[in-house]
């Protein structure tokens, strides 16, 4: 029987035993880890070993050949991937991207730090594929494929939010996004995946979104938007579907239609589009900007993101407008046109407003709505009273992808600032290229996962605290679907007094309207400034 | 354990050549066989790795953005830091290849300590690299003296300003001294910090310790034991004429220090130390950004299998219909849809 | 009183301590992490824990009031409900307190300037600081488990408003 240990012993309990990092061995408890995938879902999806299984279990049920399928698996991805290739040979273990994984700020998890989420890909690779560490063994850091192994592999690549902010540091450009995606397509192989990848990507290939919303329900969601938009400005707004012969086909993450506060984004993206007469439509095949399939594997991404463009080329549009959002993006700025183009049914886009060309998506044909936006307030387009966000003291959260996989910073900020009055910026090296992850990206952004969630979002949720004791910050802005789910969260446990918003809601905010009827109230509802007291007469 | 490992395998070479050319008559072994060995290895290795890592395609462009992409013209591009030309692109090689770019945005950190603002520098690693990488070039180049006849006015040049401080006889060298200063904090920071520590191999500590011995005996050579350089040059220029000649009475140092040298190379490609070539076909950083404006061919993107929107509406018919969604076929021209779920 | 007045006198020799002991619970390669003194945004758990316990034994030395106390408290405990630890090991480190204070007082009471007895009252004092944490934790912890429902609501609840499940305020 142990005894009541005394508060000294609690508190050294973790520094004994030390172990090198290859004989620590995964400890899988509650917060720490995602639910696997169903295995209804897999099946839909085509995917190895559908069963129902548990990481908490000893044994995980893989194929009888698992070694075999991995082992082959990696090989292939050895010759395919010139990143992977090279990145399993030049790196020289300086240390310099530790600090940087919001994972291992959060936690001070050794395995969060990047470079050795890195070597438990690599050790496997020096172990089959080289020979010093065929002969040396684990004295040159190679080491067996166990299954052991697997479940450290299993933990740590869905510990990671394929932020690429380590890569960002490295002195050779290693990303470990990389790895990352390419462990996750080896656990594929064998059936170990979480369900909330999958799960989101089932119902994106069947029904074409991740809720798996049917299409007469989205078409409901939207005229219900509709209406909410009207009672604020009285405005009758009238989207359409599937329509073909529309100038733009219009793409946006479905977590807009269905989870606030994105819906206000959505609220505002109607408005804009019915103030500037634009011709285009929505699908309710192509209802999905984000792509779950990326969390799998490149196969599933391509798979997921066909859809835009056959949709586009089905309904014969010019070329397509894609909303808020992280991955999305880096899905459409560097794969989309390889995997799934060459979009030569389209044309340049062009925005019919100012008559710009968008010579940035020559190939693509794909224009984010924040620069099609930018370009209209530029050229004074659009009516705007800032002064009606004056409630709000905005900062504004840089999305990985965008932000890494992009470039994309003065693009929002052009809007920011013209719809708002009130503006600061998080310190510097906690924004633009550097900023950080909001702690559940990729895939992570599920309720089992909430307690590893709010550790690793502390960086970012610290340096939004940081404006809101200085400045007095009420308001976090953001461009992405995952950011606008789960911001709301990481603020409401670090920083509760910070509500969260789509930069277009603001847009929608500001934007005056033709022929709209006095706004009292913001899309959420909330009196605007100086309209607090309209219900008291007296005033 | 690794640490150990590294230091016996260094001291063990020293050993080596020196019981090799003192004892054991093995200084032809030493002089000659080993440096040809070294350079065959060290070309042959350098080139293979190259060519393997070249072989292999690069599916995708995914560079990694460190700056405002080329957007609307009126918007500031930052060219090097997110470039979209090849042009542009080779700027930010050679701002990573040779300023070590990435390594510096380690930034400085403001602390508050009772109310007093403090700065601490946070680039020391990229300050220890870059001297080390430079001395070492200085170094190498400054070795062409031994190699060519007459000697390139650039290698006299580079004498003359490392060795501006002329203190005594022979010069000391500036770079020899940053040189043993960079690696021995790059040894050190690898000792002590302990995630660094953590995630080391022997193959991280041989290179350093071997490096480090190679400084080390260079200098041995030059200031304590003072060989005699024209014999040494002897056997240099014998060597790359290959009409190869051992000089009597050079001294075991020179052949301590020629043997860890040769080691370096011959060990070369075979290690981490191939970031050297490794960096030039960094995916994340050789390529432009410019995938939006041009289409990028993947030589293996293979079909698959997609949910098209013919199998959808089959499968959503009846309910797009009742809600007034646009269908391609009619309820009456796909009967067999309704039978659908 | 007067054991605070000695103690204070020992104010950076026990904050060093504290925090010693607070971070001796991750693993090195992580303690090296926290320790690390560098800006609160590179280094976010670090500085929380830096920061707060110098304003903990600030008030708690001097005016100890609880309501003051648990927003400090609250600093540190807040990201140790989220760092997978059991609800003791979070929180010993608050007990802690009490062998540090008998440490750096050796010399005050080997020299009789501080009584045994002074120290137990101080040790009360301490288990008073440490049921405040325990309020403190719990409520981060039931903080916890509200926003994970309120993620769940927020990301249905217009699907759930439209099918007329709820009524929309």
């Amino acid at each position: 029987m142990a005894k009541v240990p005394k508060p000294s012993e609690l508190e050294l309990q973790h520094e004994l035993p030390k172990t090198e990092w290859m004989d620590t061995p995964s400890v899988f408890k509650p917060g720490n880890f995602s639910y696997p995938g169903k295995a209804k879902n897999l099946k839909v999806l085509g995917l190895a070993n559908p069963r129902e299984w548990s990481p908490n279990d000893q044994d995980w049920k893989l194929p009888a050949d698992w070694k075999n399928i991995v082992l082959e698996g990696l090989r292939e991805r050895i010759d395919k991937y010139r990143t992977l290739k090279v990145f399993m040979d030049i790196c020289v273990r300086c240390g310099a991207c530790a600090d940087k994984c919001h994972f291992y700020l959060g936690s001070g998890d050794p395995k969060n730090m990047p470079v050795l989420r890195a070597e438990l890909l690599r050790s496997v690779y020096r172990k089959e594929f080289t020979l010093a560490g065929k002969i040396m063994g684990s004295m040159v850091g190679a080491r067996d494929l166990t299954e052991d192994v697997i479940k450290e592999w299993f933990m740590y690549f869905f510990q990671c939010t394929e932020c690429r902010r380590c890569s960002l540091f490295c002195p050779y450009g290693i990303d470990t996004a990389e790895f990352t995606i390419i462990g996750r397509e080896l656990l594929n192989l064998i059936g170990c995946n979480i369900d909330w990848v999958v799960g989101p990507a089932a119902n994106c290939y069947q029904t074409g979104n991740h809720l798996g919303i049917q299409p007469h329900a989205f078409k409901d969601m939207l005229e219900f938007f509709v209406d909410e938009i009207e009672a604020v400005n009285g405005i009758r707004i009238e989207p359409s579907f599937n329509r073909k012969g529309a100038e733009f086909l219009f793409v946006t993450p479905s977590g807009d239609v269905f989870a606030d506060p994105g819906t206000y984004t959505l609220m505002g993206y109607l408005m804009l589009f019915h103030e500037i007469g634009l011709d285009y439509t929505w699908s309710t095949y192509a209802s999905e900007g984000g792509n779950f399939g990326f969390f799998t594997s490149h196969e599933m991404m391509k798979r997921l993101n066909s859809k835009m463009y056959a949709e586009a080329k089905r309904l014969g549009v010019k070329s397509i407008i894609g909303g808020e959002c992280g991955h999305m993006w880096r899905v459409i700025n560097q794969y989309m046109d390889t995997v799934n183009g060459p979009a030569d049914f389209l044309e340049v886009p062009k925005s019919p407003i100012t008559g710009t060309t968008f010579h940035n998506a020559a190939s693509t044909k794909m224009i984010h709505i924040v620069e099609f936006t930018a370009d209209l307030i530029k050229n004074g387009k659009l009516k705007l009273d800032a002064s009606r966000n004056d409630h709000l003291k905005v900062t504004y959260h840089d999305s990985c992808n965008t932000a890494r996989g992009m470039g994309f910073f003065d693009e929002p900020r052009y809007v920011l600032n013209s719809v708002c009055n009130n503006f600061y910026e998080m310190p510097a090296n906690t924004i633009r290229e550097q900023t950080f992850c909001c702690g559940s990206g990729s895939g992570l952004n599920n309720d089992e996962f909430m307690e590893m969630r709010m550790r690793g979002g502390l960086p970012r949720a610290n340096a939004v605290r940081h404006v809101n004791e200085k400045f007095g910050v009420n308001t976090l802005s953001c461009i992405c679907a995952i950011d606008r789910a789960v911001l709301p969260t990481l603020m409401n446990y670090w920083v509760p007094d910070v509500s969260v918003y789509g930069l277009h809601e603001l847009v929608g905010n500001a934007m005056v309207m033709e022929g709209e009827t006095e706004r009292t109230t913001d899309l959420r509802g909330e009196p605007l400034p100086g309209m607090e007291d309209n219900e008291n007469e007296d005033i | 354990m690794g640490i150990k490992f590294s230091l016996v395998a260094v001291v063990g070479l020293i050993l080596a050549a020196y019981i090799g050319v003192t004892a054991a008559g093995l200084s032809h072994f030493f002089g000659v066989s080993m440096p040809y060995l070294a350079m065959i290895l060290f070309l042959g290795g350098f080139v293979y790795r190259v060519l393997k890592w070249g072989r292999a395609p690069v599916p995708f462009r995914i560079p990694t953005t460190g700056g405002q992409e080329k957007s609307l013209p009126w918007i500031k591009h930052a060219k090097f830091d997110n470039p979209s030309t090849k042009g542009q692109t080779f700027v930010r090689m050679a701002l990573e290849v040779l300023l070590f770019r990435s390594l510096f945005r380690n930034t400085k950190f403001e602390i508050e300590k009772g109310h007093k603002l403090f700065y601490q520098w946070e680039k020391w690693l990229w300050l220890a690299s870059l001297t080390f990488h430079y001395c070492f070039l200085v170094i190498l180049l400054r070795h062409l003296r031994f190699f060519t006849e007459p000697v390139p006015f650039f290698v006299h040049g580079l004498e003359g300003l490392d060795g501006f401080l002329q203190v005594g006889l022979p010069g000391i060298y500036i770079t020899d001294g940053l040189f043993i200063l960079a690696v021995t904090y790059l040894i050190i920071r690898r000792l002590i910090i302990p995630q660094v520590r953590y995630i080391s191999l022997p193959q991280d500590y041989f290179p350093l310790f071997l490096i480090l011995g190679i400084g080390l005996t260079g200098i041995l050579t030059r200031y304590v034991y003072k060989v005699d350089l024209i014999k040494v040059k002897t056997l240099t220029m014998g060597l790359i004429s290959f009409h190869p000649v051992i000089p009597a009475g050079i001294g075991p140092i020179f052949f301590i220090h020629f043997a860890l040298v040769c080691t370096l190379f011959a060990y070369f490609p075979f290690s981490k130390l191939m970031h050297a070539g490794g960096i030039f076909l960094s995916p994340t950083r050789n390529l432009p950004n410019d995938s939006r404006i041009k289409r990028h061919v993947n030589p293996w993107n293979y079909p698959v299998k997609v949910h098209s929107y013919a199998e959808y509406e089959d499968h959503f018919r009846e309910k797009m219909v009742e809600a007034g969604l646009p269908v391609d076929k009619e309820l009456e021209e796909a009967p067999s849809a309704s039978a659908k779920p | 009183m007067a054991i605070e007045h000695h103690l204070l006198k020992h104010k950076e020799e026990i904050s060093q301590k504290w925090f010693d002991l607070l971070t001796s619970i991750y693993a090195p390669e992580g303690v090296r992490l926290f320790k690390k003194e560098s800006d609160e945004f590179a280094n976010p758990v670090g500085h929380a824990f830096r920061t707060a316990i110098v304003e903990i034994l600030d008030e708690f030395l001097g005016e100890n009031r609880a309501e003051t106390l648990a927003p400090l408290l609250d600093k540190v405990i807040r990201v140790r409900a989220v760092q997978t630890f059991s609800p003791s090991a979070a929180l010993a480190f608050v007990f802690g307190l009490k062998a540090i204070a008998e440490e750096v007082l050796e010399e005050e009471l080997s020299e009789g300037e501080a009584s045994t007895g002074d120290l137990r009252e101080f040790d009360r004092k301490v288990e008073g600081l440490g049921l405040l944490s325990f309020d403190v934790y719990t409520g981060c912890r039931e903080k916890l488990f509200d926003i994970k429902i309120a993620e769940i609501k927020r990301n249905t609840r217009r699907l759930l408003e439209r099918a007329q499940l709820i009524i929309s305020e």
